[in-house]
């Protein structure tokens, strides 16, 4: 029994060594459907990045093409219906999505936290914001409510709320310290990684400067690795030091921001930074990208892009075009970017 | 140093438990002309007040239990523990006093024991120990002063929860000062009430503005005032406990079934419909007459035969609570289902079980009038029910002596009322959604403070330190500058912090 336990870990083992001088995370090859009525949604396909510690990387992309499937996959907080499909999420040497339940509940806060999308919607409203924020401490440490509310009230003074604020209850708060008390929660356990789900949507633009001024400090103070999940170019330029921009499950363009931002070579990144504003050129009107993405229970063949790309030729709807690295770390998922190298 | 709040809500409370005690303790056989001295020469007799020893007995091993827990575990509040093990010291000799002592024990043996001066250390012991508790967890006991402080803050601006607690508390002064109002040996079957000459007034005699005549008398010539008044209690502990017990089943019950969903759910929803679908009647008469005619058994039937409707209407509402975004929030922080229950669905569904336990409240006291109507009540202890059994058996209604049902009918009707009114009223309370968001604001505190806001702020200075204060800001949205650490200049200008503004001394008043 234990023997075969043991040849069951050994080439865990000898992998984990391999990437040992690697990042703190990365994902390979990670795919995970939904299992629905009609077939198997695939949410997330061949998914792959990595991450340096004190390293921020966004996860950019329209609504629906998986950047939040992605992240839950790491923390395996799927939906009932939702299952890693193959793929390996390497975290610190450990796979994750190998590890059982009760592995990933020792990983959870301690080492990987979450901000969760909608500040309003993961807290209570009835229960004192201050004692939410303690039960990650209380769980994970084993502290008693009195001590963890000392320790709540440090991580107040840390995002930036007054301490006086931590038996107010959800509604007292306004949106941007309801953000901050999320942010305040995610640090509770003094985690390696922490992934923001949209940290900033249903914020006003000046709060929203204000949260992701205040990651960015923290992520400084604490030596934090950082996702930040978003569907805005610009949150992602200001903040990340690495870039992933997915399109119907897959990453289409990855690699610094600066790369991508300067040298966007995929016809959805060029299309997406065209549907922003310039403040500093020109005014033109923006352009929105026209068509719908596809649908995920029966992807395409080809380029799932295909349909609604400015540049497409006959082959895009036949031959499925692999990742090309075109710079240095920066790489395309594009027939011509293939063709150019 | 003890904070002066703690001290006054303990100084205030105990005597309050002690005289509550007393009063439902308080000897029937006692004549009223006797009164108060009853109590002090009581105080050293061996026979007045009574417990079953095993309620002592049942005292003693859960005080002295959670004292001896608390030791092991090392909590905090240590002279809180020792004040409990000494408590449950006091309930062990109590009990074996109250057991007949030398004359070999008994648990059942519930006439001697001192119980007036034991009721008396007991209650100074349990404030003691609220008060070592309250200095040992100061963070609990700051919370728990704030929330029963902010409570009744929003109670109290509900108009109808005020008329319903004004109603409810003479009903319940009435029924606590019983022994004061009647003498209980006008309940005995042989005492028929007698004018100023000595005759006795007979059956059925209407009203007059002699005191206990002022209900008129029954059909054997008993006072009914004596039997309404006597009867509330019956009435009201029956209600209570009732509902009592048929809400936390329920709210257990419903709670369970919708937050599992799947088989377990299941099991407890068709549960639920079986005890739905039994015709309530019939079976209750039967559950009646099987126990035994008593106001125990009433409770307990009641109790026991009306919580399925509690448990569909909190599972309905369960079933929402659970797919809402904190709840997987918690789930991802790694909470079990009994925290989640227990933390997130329980405070969410307990506006909805409030609502509930006071309509069932109301429906338990009709219960009880109706269990009591049919004849299956407590024929030594009268209920309103019970005087209406006898009105209507006894032909009260076709004379017309109107004197005999009236009473009890409108008094139910009224405890009916009020429980609706403070079910309302609280439930405005409980739900934080309901409440305006200026009740963390700072001009009601400068003003329920009587103070202005330059007092209040030179307050602030001395007790917390906070820094800058801006008129008329309601919220912190306006941060200046995060960067900075965040602990004066976002600060809010009172000093009480979320400790309710209105409470006479603050902290930076706290020991004179």
């Amino acid at each position: 029994m234990s023997a075969t336990k043991a040849k069951a870990k050994a080439p865990e083992k000898k992998r984990a060594e391999r990437i040992a001088h690697k990042g703190i995370l990365e994902v390979r090859e990670l795919t995970t459907y939904f299992k629905l009525g009609v077939g198997d949604v695939k949410a997330v396909q061949n998914v792959s990045f990595d991450l340096e510690p004190g390293e921020s990387l966004g996860l950019a992309g329209e609504s629906g093409c998986g950047k939040t499937t992605a992240a839950l996959s790491i923390l395996k907080l799927l939906p009932e219906n939702g299952r890693i499909v193959s793929g390996d999420v390497l975290f610190d040497g450990r796979n994750l999505a190998k590890r059982t339940e009760y592995g990933m509940s020792k990983i959870r806060w301690k080492e990987i936290s979450i901000i969760f999308q909608g500040a309003m919607n993961a807290l209570n409203p009835v229960r004192e914001t201050g004692k939410q924020i303690a039960e990650p401490i209380q769980l994970h440490e084993g502290l008693s409510e009195a001590k963890a509310m000392v320790r709540v009230k440090e991580l107040y003074d840390l995002v930036g709320i007054s301490q006086k604020r931590v038996m107010d209850f959800p509604h007292q708060l306004s949106g941007g310290m309801r953000q901050r008390a999320m942010i305040a929660m995610a640090l509770a356990c003094n985690p390696k990684l922490v992934i923001g789900d949209e940290p900033t949507t249903a914020l006003d633009v000046m709060v929203q400067a204000q949260i992701l001024e205040l990651i960015e400090r923290l992520r400084k103070e604490l030596e934090l690795s950082f996702i930040l999940i978003s569907h805005d170019l610009s949150v992602m330029a200001e903040t990340c030091d690495k870039g992933v921009i997915m399109y119907a499950g897959e990453v289409v363009e990855s690699g610094t921001t600066a790369n991508i931002f300067n040298n966007a070579t995929h016809p959805y990144t060029r299309l997406l930074i065209k549907a922003f504003p310039n403040i500093h050129e020109k005014r033109e009107m923006v352009s929105s990208i026209k068509g719908d993405p596809p649908n995920l229970v029966n992807p395409p063949a080809g380029c799932g892009f295909c349909p609604r790309c400015d540049v497409r030729i006959a082959s895009c709807e036949t031959e499925h075009p692999g990742m090309v690295e075109v710079e240095a770390g920066h790489f395309v998922r594009c027939v011509h970017a293939e063709k150019g190298v | 140093m003890i904070p002066r709040r703690y001290r006054n809500w303990v100084l205030f409370w105990t005597p309050v438990t002690w005289i509550v005690l007393e009063l439902l303790m308080y000897p029937k056989d006692v004549p009223l002309s006797e009164g108060l001295s009853a109590v002090l020469n009581g105080f050293f007799s061996a026979r007045i007040g009574a417990y079953p020893a095993w309620v002592l007995v049942l005292g003693a091993i859960l005080t002295a239990g959670l004292g001896i827990l608390g030791l092991a575990r090392k909590s905090k509040a240590r002279a809180f523990n020792l004040v409990l093990i000494d408590m449950g010291v006091v309930f062990a000799v109590w009990a074996f006093l109250a057991g007949g002592g030398a004359s070999g024990w008994s648990a059942g043996e519930n006439v001697i024991g001192y119980s007036w001066l034991m009721q008396t250390v007991v209650v100074v012991l349990g404030g003691l120990s609220a008060w070592f508790w309250a200095t040992g967890n100061p963070e609990r006991a700051e919370l728990t002063t704030w929330n029963t402080h902010q409570v009744w803050r929003l109670y109290r601006a509900n108009w109808q929860g005020m008329v319903g607690l004004g109603i409810l508390v003479v009903f319940v002064l009435m029924a606590l000062l019983a022994p004061f109002l009647t003498d209980h040996a006008l309940l005995d079957p042989n005492a028929q009430l007698k004018d100023a000459g000595g005759q006795l007034l007979g059956p059925y005699h209407p009203p007059t503005l002699s005191y206990y005549n002022w209900f008129g008398t029954d059909q054997v010539g008993q006072s009914v005032l004596a039997q309404f008044i006597w009867s509330s209690r019956i009435s009201l502990i029956v209600g209570l406990l009732a509902a009592f017990i048929s809400t936390v089943l329920g709210a257990g019950i419903g709670i369970a079934a919708g937050f599992y969903g799947g088989w377990q759910g299941e099991i407890w929803m068709r549960l639920t419909d079986f005890f739905l679908v039994l015709p309530w009647l019939p079976l209750a008469m039967i559950l009646a007459l099987l126990l035994g005619p008593s106001y125990v058994t009433i409770i307990l039937v009641v109790g026991l035969t009306s919580w399925p409707g509690t448990a569909r209407v909190i599972r309905s509402d369960t079933l929402r609570v659970r797919e809402l975004q904190f709840i997987e929030r918690a789930r991802a922080i790694g909470s079990s289902n009994w925290h989640i229950m227990r933390r997130h669905v329980l405070p969410n569904v307990m506006p909805l079980i409030f609502a509930n336990l006071v309509l069932v409240v109301a429906i338990a006291i009709l219960s009880e009038t109706t269990l009591s109507f049919l004849g299956l009540g407590d024929p030594l202890n009268f209920s309103w029910g019970t005087m209406l059994h006898y009105a209507w058996v006894n032909g009260a209604a076709g004379l017309p002596a109107w004197w005999y049902i009236m009473p009890p009918g409108i008094a139910i009707i009224l405890v009916v009322l009020a429980f609706t009114f403070i079910g309302t009223a609280y439930d405005e309370v409980l739900d934080p959604k309901l409440r305006k968001r200026e009740d963390s604001g700072t001009e009601s505190r400068f003003a329920a403070r009587g103070a202005t806001p330059a007092v209040a702020m030179g307050g602030a200075g001395v007790g917390g330190g906070a820094g800058i204060f801006t008129p008329g800001r309601q919220t912190d949205d306006a941060m200046p500058d995060f960067n900075k650490p965040a602990g004066g200049s976002i600060g809010r200008p009172e000093s009480g912090g979320w400790v309710g503004g209105h409470i006479e001394d603050d902290e930076e008043g706290g020991e004179g």
